[in-house]
């Protein structure tokens, strides 16, 4: 019944962790490739070994869930190929290219499940080139796997539960906050109640997170503009200016983080031909995570972003339909667990969209009243200027023409960082709703690949 | 003379003390830190912007921006937020300048 083909799951978060724990359940044997050195993703993400905090400092309310999935999956490594600091750089219809401590491998596979997770939804602000600017899951990681507050005091910027959660961590591991700018409106919160309430207890988890912010002091602003990061005598971040439409303010922090909820990290399967969904921003697939080429499954947030919970709930079902399609029965408990998980993940996308209704991204006004020198790519120091010129004067209904004509998304981050910004302004300028704007096409290598010098 | 570090350590100081260099300069770091946390705490600043040649302190801490990377005295390139720190490494902030 089972068959001997080659499983590899890219991704050790909530997603790829339970699909591969589905898998050895059903007495398979997944390669798993984490670019981390240890499993556990970015919300689950392990402090190094010499660490001491209980998992309730950690991870707070997620703890218990923190502890299973760790420990579910380190039951499991004898009966994986776990490949921790391993990325995957390239990959066609066959072969995943890797780079991984023992140097370049080419991996052959017959069955590829990718859960490669998001990094932070950026947009840019007069001054965030300047040191001491981070991202929000940056000082989330500092905090959680370092122990370290990136500035005292830090401030935070964006919109999204991450704006709340990273702040109130900060609070609760005894850091200085130096303020919380929510860029979308208080109302918008109520307004997406009806959504919010498909998981009413951690819609509750949420606002109690502004609450304590609230309470213990640290200035909140919503619904208002960031105007600039200002910077000291060495150019590093000294201050944060914001309006809110009618008056500025100042405020001195020594460190900021931005972040505007998260992109996924799609693009193996933009490298694999995986077409898009129709309307949507994301690679088609089908309920299950099954994707139109044979073979090939995608689940979690690098698919479509729903959070650690909605992530575990697709590794499982992605795995699921692996099993099917490789010929494997279902148990009738299997069936029914299967049936509990899909309403369930119903359920969280009702949920999802309500965070991106409480949430949304910075309005095309806002890029309009952007000054022209902003940079919008941090890596190859491009400023809004020539990205607009571009736009106007060469019609640019694709942010790879603005690629090609101003070399944004050429550097190191490979635009992973400036993608969205550039996606808003194309929108703005053409009118088009932004599922209609083409993301940067990806180019092999995915990441910058160090190649050793041997005379050295 | 370094300039006052922004960072600062919340918890987690009762850890082995290692010894490394960063741009010459003899830090103390923790077991378990990172490059980037070695630095933060010390010198303060990763690579020049090659543009601004402004420093820069890293900035996504993931693996993803690849704007901390630093170099051994061999010329091997890291990314300080994603590599542990060892005792008596030597690294170097500025690989442009140093012609790699």
């Amino acid at each position: 019944m089972v068959s001997g083909d080659k499983i590899v799951i890219v991704g050790a978060g909530p997603a790829g962790m339970e699909a591969a724990i589905t898998l050895v359940k059903a007495g398979l044997r997944p390669t798993v490739i984490d670019a981390n050195a240890r499993s556990g993703g970015q919300i689950y993400r392990r402090p190094p070994a010499d660490h001491r905090r209980s998992y309730k400092d950690i991870y707070g309310a997620d703890a218990a869930k923190a502890r299973y999935l760790h420990d579910a999956f380190d039951a499991i490594r004898k009966r994986i190929d776990y490949r921790p600091d391993t990325r995957v750089w390239a990959a066609d219809k066959a072969t995943l290219f890797l780079d991984s401590p023992e140097g370049p491998l080419a991996l052959p596979y017959d069955k590829l499940i990718l859960c490669t997770g998001a990094t932070d939804r950026l947009f840019p602000i007069l001054g965030w080139e300047a040191p001491g600017c981070y991202s929000l899951g940056g000082a989330q990681i500092a905090l959680k796997s370092q122990a370290l507050a990136l500035g005292d005091p830090i401030g935070f910027v964006g919109a999204g539960p991450l704006l709340w959660l990273v702040a109130w961590q900060h609070l609760k591991a005894g850091s200085e906050v130096a303020g919380v700018w929510c860029t979308a409106p208080l109302k918008n919160l109520f307004v997406a109640l009806p959504w919010l309430a498909a998981r009413p207890g951690l819609a509750l988890r949420g606002l109690g997170q502004i609450f304590a912010l609230w309470r213990a002091g640290v200035p909140i602003k919503y619904g208002g503009r960031p105007l600039a990061v200002t910077a000291d005598a060495e150019g590093h971040v000294s201050g944060f200016q914001w309006s809110n439409g009618v008056k500025s303010s100042q405020t001195p922090l020594r460190a900021l983080a931005l972040g505007w909820h998260l992109r996924s990290e799609a693009q193996l399967p933009h490298l694999l031909s995986v077409p898009k969904a129709q309307g949507q921003n994301r690679p088609m697939v089908d309920g299950l995570g099954r994707s139109p080429t044979r073979g090939l499954y995608l689940a979690g947030d690098g698919l479509e972003i729903m959070g650690a919970d909605a992530a575990r709930i697709a590794g499982r079902m992605a795995a699921v339909a692996l099993l099917r399609d490789t010929g494997c029965r279902q148990t009738f408990v299997n069936k029914l667990k299967l049936v509990s998980d899909r309403i369930k993940h119903a359920r969280m996308r009702v949920f999802s969209s309500g965070l991106a209704r409480s949430f949304p991204p910075p309005e095309a006004e806002t890029f309009l009243a952007l000054p022209e020198t902003t940079v919008v790519c941090r890596c190859e120091n491009v400023r809004l200027a020539a990205v607009r010129a571009a736009a106007e004067n060469w019609k640019c209904k694709d942010i790879n023409r603005i690629k090609a004509l101003t070399r944004t998304g050429m550097g190191r981050c490979q635009g992973r960082y400036c993608s969205a910004t550039l996606m808003a302004i194309v929108a703005a300028e053409t009118d088009l709703p932004i599922s209609d704007i083409p993301e940067y096409r990806a180019q092999a290598p995915i990441y910058p690949l160090e190649i050793p010098n041997k005379q050295r | 003379m370094s300039p006052k570090p922004r960072a600062k350590r919340l918890s987690e100081t009762n850890r082995a003390i290692v010894s490394l260099q960063i741009d010459n300069v003899p830090v103390e770091a923790l077991a378990g830190d990172t490059l980037l946390t070695a630095i933060l705490l010390s010198t303060g600043q990763t690579g020049r912007d090659a543009f601004n040649q402004t420093r820069q302190a890293g900035f996504c801490l993931m693996g993803a921006c690849q704007s901390c990377w630093v170099w051994s005295a061999a010329g091997q390139r890291f990314r300080a937020c994603d590599t542990p720190v060892q005792q008596g490494l030597q690294i170097y902030t500025d690989g442009e300048r140093l012609g790699w």
